[in-house]
């Protein structure tokens, strides 16, 4: 199973099929011991004593990531919406980022959704869907057709 | 990283391109240059309405304005949008690694 993700504007989404059921799924996502085995991917490590993870609306989450060089960061996120075994919405102070995090039955399994928002809500159109990701095509057709400029 | 946009920065593009007038004007200039009243054009807007949104992307870093004789046309800095979209990819890397990973914790956690 693999994970696709695209771009729309400037939404990232994601989506993944997992094998484990929904409430394993959300118990990966909220306890310290499985979101260090994960949270830093293939590469970087997460040291399980680093996870704080206060499980409430405006609760922190927050974790070190250790990179392969050695270098260290702390990632720092408030939990805006918490509907276990379903939603967990988080926002990122620093940058005002917005991480959805969806787990819904499927199969035997789950599909998990994963949505992250650059801008607030309230500035999203359907015609901003297609803003970012149409610029930068136009971008590339002008810079293909046109070697000169 | 050295000429990553600072986080601000990369802030303000994004809130910039958040209005539908600025990405037209962003999506006219990748045709090429245009003065504001080139841009003003296609728009029921004022030519003073449109110098307002050229300033907000001007200073955000996305386009750049030269002066030739009495025209100031206005270009796109192409390297800055591109910051942007490798922004959106660094995340798509990081979500799609991260994803993988929890896939194989998962695996491990319920392997009888």
């Amino acid at each position: 199973m693999s994970t696709t993700v695209r771009a729309q504007g400037d939404e990232l989404i994601a989506e993944r099929r997992l094998s484990a059921a929904p409430a394993t799924v959300w118990t990966a996502f909220t306890t310290p011991e499985h979101l260090a085995a994960f949270w830093g991917g293939r590469h970087a490590t997460v040291p399980v004593s680093s996870v704080r993870v206060d499980l409430r609306p405006d609760g922190e989450f927050s974790l070190e990531t250790r990179a392969p060089d050695g270098r260290t960061s702390r990632l720092r996120f408030v939990y805006e919406q918490i509907e276990p075994p379903t939603l967990l919405v988080l926002r990122e102070p620093r940058t005002g980022l917005s991480t959805s995090i969806r787990i819904e039955a499927s199969g035997d399994g789950s599909m998990l959704t994963v949505h992250q928002r650059r801008l607030p809500p309230e500035l999203r159109t359907a015609e901003a869907a297609t803003g970012l990701g149409g610029i930068v095509d136009l971008l590339a057709e002008h810079l293909d057709a046109d070697p000169a400029s | 990283m050295a000429t990553a946009l600072a986080t601000p920065d990369l802030d303000a593009a994004f809130a910039a391109l958040a209005d539908p007038t600025r990405r037209a004007i962003v999506a006219h200039l990748a045709s090429g240059e245009a003065t504001v009243g080139e841009l003003a054009a296609p728009f029921t807007l004022t030519h003073q309405a449109i110098s307002h949104h050229v300033g907000i992307l001007r200073r955000c870093g996305l386009i750049e304005q030269r002066v030739d004789g009495r025209r100031r046309p206005c270009r796109l800095r192409v390297e800055q949008l591109e910051q942007l979209t490798d922004w959106i990819e660094s995340q798509r890397r990081i979500w799609a690694d991260r994803l993988e990973a929890l896939d194989a914790h998962l695996a491990e956690v319920e392997r009888p």
